[in-house]
């Protein structure tokens, strides 16, 4: 039975502490963890999801984003707030239910940790043989991925954040030059933030974006950055006003993903959508924006693609090799030996697996839809955990209307999770 | 056996030390100095300027789009023939969505208004599997009255995927992907204390020097 971690003899009625702690401009700058966040959902997933999105139903599907963005906050939010509380990281959730979802997990984090930086590498690869038509798929991925190889392993967390934060900026920039090259419609834009259902294929998209959004283990990474920063104390206060900034910290990384899907919905929108092409490809969008919006939006582009998937890739990784070291209770540490042999072996099957050739913009939506497969246990499992009555100040309660959005917006996460991962299995194993 | 490796601090952060920013910058810069995999061309036929964007390689089993835009100077509007011919003599090496077996040359009509700017697409055009990988001569054909322009250009098919589009797709990598499970559970048991992946971790200590916000 997990203890709580609590200095105070008697623990206030829950939801009833205010953060003392002025975020101010400087920590709403400081969003580094959020931007680490974000390049887990801002890949080559949210690229072909995007993209397909806008060359077949324009922005209409833009209000996907918030919508499921909502569950991926209150998702990690469950595990914030279990680590906040016992001061244990989040495998302990799984392994104190039964040692069977140990076995789940690492099985979750090899294979999805595998394959999903598999198919970022896969895509840098494309982006760096539309610079150099001579240099092979393969040898271009794995350069790509031996760059974050050496990035994670000569790297300490801090600087890596910041790495985040540049490259966060830098991808954002490069997706709105080029699609403001190609020109948005802003008031089209605006009307596609109301939800609505737009014609035959949008549910599909909508699952895919949940499999992305609702990123199975990806929602337990934020623990382990908190760790790192050293985000931890036994006062009751501070918790409350670590976990008041990591909302916000991880508010933005979620929302950047439906940021980054603007520019892209829009180019596709402009570029694909009159001739009814759906993109099977990144270069296919590279290739049609030139005539549309210039060279220089095409390097944007493809400067953007990259960034987005190199950074998703180590992202990966990362999240892989927390996880695992969580599991075999190693140190939750960068810097560590352990560490650097996770990445070695991530590395090893994640490059070989480039010479399947398999193409990645259509990969990574069945991929996607797999993650909304694996999730839902995942999801019931914190479901569980975090309504236990030994969750302390942070547990369930309708006596006041934090308590009562915490419970709303957690039933809303696991509700959907569980429904779209009930309908994938259908799709994926059962219906044909 | 459990370790927790050190290193020297002067190895830490070289590869991403400011000091280095500068040169990727420039790399970054260099990079766009290099053509893309794209083929342009342009050439004017009568009062119509037309300009040819398309791939010049493509994987096999995969789809290319060929775009073309129409630039009409004249003060009327002109109606223009654009056709798309597929390499004479290998037409079923490439299947065209919506077609079926039918590997005519795609033929388009489309008026251009005066002072206007048309586009066109021969979209979702498949390079089929099976067949020796090859350049092919493609060619685009424009036609305004009896006045004409051709331009043709090569593309190159390269290997395709190892598994057609399908459940494959996922399968065979997440196939692979479970088999090099062992590997890690191999490896991770012996990093490992035995029976680690079944104890819940200790609570992790609270760190001595905390940032001052959260304590304020």
């Amino acid at each position: 039975m997990d203890r709580p971690v609590n200095d105070t003899q008697s623990t206030p009625r829950p939801w009833s502490l205010k953060p003392t702690l002025r975020l101010g401009l400087r920590g709403l700058l400081m969003v580094g963890t959020g931007s680490l966040i974000a390049s887990f959902y801002i890949g080559t997933g949210d690229v072909t999801i995007g993209t397909n999105m806008g060359a077949k139903f324009g922005f209409s599907l833009w209000w996907t984003y918030f919508v499921l963005g909502i569950a991926g906050w209150a998702l990690i939010d469950m595990s914030v707030r279990y680590f906040l509380q016992f001061g244990k990281t989040p495998m302990s959730m799984f392994k104190d239910v039964h040692s069977v979802f140990s076995v789940y997990m690492f099985l979750a984090v090899v294979v999805c940790a595998t394959f999903g930086s598999y198919n970022q590498w896969s895509a840098c690869a494309m982006v760096i043989t539309g610079f150099f038509p001579a240099v092979p798929l393969e040898v271009g991925g794995a350069l790509a991925a031996l760059c974050g190889l050496l990035f994670l392993v000569f790297g300490a967390y801090r600087r890596l954040e910041r790495a985040f934060v540049f490259g966060l900026v830098a991808l954002i920039v490069c997706f709105f030059g080029s699609a403001l090259m190609a020109g948005i419609d802003w008031g089209e834009a605006a009307r596609g933030l109301i939800p609505n259902a737009p014609g035959k294929g949008w549910a599909s998209l909508f699952m895919s974006n949940a499999g992305s959004m609702i990123n199975a283990w990806l929602i337990l990474i934020y623990p382990y950055t908190m760790i790192e920063r050293g985000w931890f104390t036994k006062r009751l206060q501070g918790k409350v006003n670590i976990l008041h900034r990591a909302r916000v910290d991880y508010g933005w990384g979620i929302l950047a993903a439906g940021v980054v899907a603007l520019p892209l919905m829009a180019a596709a929108s402009a570029v694909l959508r009159p001739f009814g092409i759906v993109p099977r490809h990144y270069m296919d969008l590279s290739v049609l924006l030139e005539p549309l919006a210039g060279t220089w939006s095409t390097y944007l582009f493809l400067a953007g693609l990259f960034l987005a998937a190199w950074t998703a890739g180590v992202g990966w990784w990362l999240c892989g090799c927390y996880a695992l070291l969580d599991l075999f209770n190693l140190p939750i540490k960068l810097d560590s030996k352990p560490m650097r042999v996770c990445l070695i072996l991530f590395f090893i099957p994640s490059t070989l697996l480039l010479l399947l050739r398999i193409n990645p913009t259509y990969q990574m939506l069945i991929f996607a839809a797999f993650l909304a497969v694996v999730f839902p246990v995942i999801g019931l499992v914190m479901l569980y955990r975090v309504t236990r009555a030994d969750m302390g100040y942070f547990r369930w309660s309708v006596k006041s209307l934090t308590g009562v959005a915490i419970v709303a917006v957690d039933v809303f996460a696991i509700g959907l999770s569980v429904y779209i991962g009930w309908v994938r299995i259908g799709a994926l194993f059962v219906a044909r | 056996m459990f370790f927790d490796g050190k290193r020297p601090k002067t190895a830490q952060n070289r590869i991403i030390s400011r000091r280095f920013w500068p040169y990727y910058f420039v790399l970054l810069v260099v990079c766009t100095v290099f053509t893309g995999n794209a083929l342009t061309q342009k050439d004017t036929v009568g009062p119509v300027h037309f300009s040819v964007y398309a791939p010049d390689w493509t994987w096999q089993k995969r789809d290319i789009n060929i775009l073309v835009i129409l630039e009409n100077a004249a003060t009327q509007e002109v109606p223009v023939m654009i056709e798309l011919m597929l390499p004479e003599g290998k037409e079923d090496h490439f299947q065209v969505a919506g077609r079926g077996e039918d590997t005519r040359p795609l033929p388009l009509e489309v008026v251009v208004p005066a002072q206007t700017t048309v586009r066109q697409a021969f979209p979702t055009i498949t390079a089929l599997a099976g067949v020796p990988r090859q350049t092919y001569d493609f060619e685009v054909r424009v036609a305004v009255g009896d006045r004409e322009a051709r331009v043709g250009y090569p593309m190159t098919t390269i290997r395709g995927a190892v598994v057609s589009p399908g459940k494959w797709a996922l399968y065979l990598p997440a196939g692979l992907a479970l088999a090099w499970c062992i590997v890690f559970a191999v490896v991770m048991r012996r990093l490992s204390r035995p029976g680690a992946w079944r104890v819940a971790s200790p609570p992790i200590a609270e760190p001595a020097q905390r940032e001052p916000w959260i304590d304020q």
